[in-house]
């Protein structure tokens, strides 16, 4: 009953926190970047709105994104209350929100910051951003590894019948996403010239990043030791509910600390200024 | 350490490479053994083509002012700061010995090329 009551506030609490809010400074510190590339060249070109019109389409289906996730708390938490579908109300949404987000950044920046051409005078730090840089390789190495032999542990169980196919494929699937997804972040924030982070705290700013992505891939070796400790020998060292109720007050606690940063605010103020001067 | 290129700049863009980290080596901003970025990275952080890069770190290592590990990446020489030296001691030598073959050729004598350096050096150091 108590757990059912956190899911259902957590999924209500983070309609504000992470849909609306969290969307808001995204968009505009993606702005923010953009516009930092060339100043010039933003300041003298008023008829560049791509940057106006990708940020209203993300907020756009955020917004959505959160009336709909009203909805359904409303329908499934207070007219017909159903306990099972809590853990989806809570999850589903920050999934969804999470691959719109990584689509938007994608589409930002081809149709943004590709667009916006480089200064005549460019800078840029003469220090190396391979990722031994950041963190020790084995580190590296074996959370990888520990990935390649959870995925061959549900693969020889998909072959060999030990567990139910449905659920073999079902944990293959979602832990190939999270490699899959986990890598694309940790390549991108690598290669990336700027970096929000950066910007705020400092040198170390994409170090953090760079660890903190790390440490997602870790979650994913954590999920897979507790999925198979679950599913082979019915071990279970906490419950899903319990599981998702701590990684969205993390994520929650987290969007607002960084979104209610002096310097982000001071950033944001910025983006907004330059956007209202060029009209 | 932070560089800049001027693209409207008469020296090519690769030579205001070799030019700045030869600078950032001598100050000290570069230390021994610095990573520095990829030519891969670093390109795409300037907006330039990888060969012009390439040229650049490519002449930087002909200098002995960097070196490259393979996969481990390009490191500042760990005798960087000696060899430019040298280089700018060889650099002298050639200019002086051009400058010094022209006077001769125009017929002005040992000790009057003599006495226009020296006077040249004098006023130089104020």
């Amino acid at each position: 009953m108590m757990t059912d009551a956190i899911l259902i506030i957590l999924a209500l609490s983070q309609i504000p926190v992470v849909f609306i809010f969290t969307t808001r400074y995204i968009c505009q510190l993606s702005g923010h970047m953009a516009y930092t590339k060339n100043p010039v060249w933003i300041a003298g070109h008023a008829e560049f709105t791509s940057d106006r019109n990708c940020n209203m389409i993300m907020r756009g289906f955020s917004y959505l994104l959160a009336m709909a996730s009203l909805l359904m708390v409303i329908k499934f938490a207070l007219v017909t209350p159903t306990p099972q579908l809590y853990i989806a109300l809570l999850v589903a949404p920050t999934i969804i929100w999470t691959v719109a987000i990584m689509v938007y950044s994608g589409v930002f920046h081809y149709s943004v910051i590709r667009k916006i051409p480089d200064p005549e005078i460019r800078k840029a730090v003469l220090t190396d951003r391979r990722l031994s840089v950041f963190v020790p390789m084995w580190a590296v190495y074996l959370c990888y590894g520990a990935l390649a032999v959870i995925l061959a542990i549900y693969g020889w169980a998909w072959a060999t019948g030990a567990i139910a196919p449905e659920l073999a494929m079902a944990r293959l699937a979602g832990l190939s996403i999270v490699i899959v997804l986990g890598t694309m972040v940790l390549l991108i924030l690598l290669r990336r010239k700027l970096s929000e982070l950066e910007a705020v705290v400092g040198a170390s700013g994409r170090k953090i990043e760079v660890i903190f992505s790390l440490a997602v891939l870790y979650l994913g070796v954590f999920v897979g030791i507790y999925r198979i400790a679950g599913d082979f020998f019915d071990i279970f060292l906490f419950t899903d509910a319990g599981f998702f109720i701590v990684m969205n007050l993390f994520i929650q606690t987290a969007f607002l600390a960084y979104g209610l940063n002096p310097r982000v605010r001071a950033m944001r103020r910025d983006y907004i200024q330059a956007r209202t001067e060029k009209l | 350490m932070e560089i800049e290129i001027d693209m409207n700049n008469i020296l090519p863009v690769y030579e205001q490479i070799v030019q700045q980290v030869t600078q950032g080596i001598l100050r000290g901003t570069l230390p021994p053994g610095h990573s520095l970025p990829s030519i891969r990275q670093l390109a795409s952080d300037l907006g330039l083509n990888h060969n012009t890069v390439a040229r650049a770190y490519k002449l930087l290592e002909s200098r002995h002012i960097i070196q490259t590990a393979g996969r481990r990446g390009t490191f500042v020489h760990k005798k960087a700061a000696q060899h430019i030296a040298r280089n700018n001691n060889q650099n002298a030598q050639l200019l002086l010995d051009e400058l010094v073959t022209e006077f001769r050729a125009a017929g002005i004598a040992k000790s009057d090329i003599h006495a226009l350096l020296h006077k040249q050096l004098n006023q130089l150091e104020g």
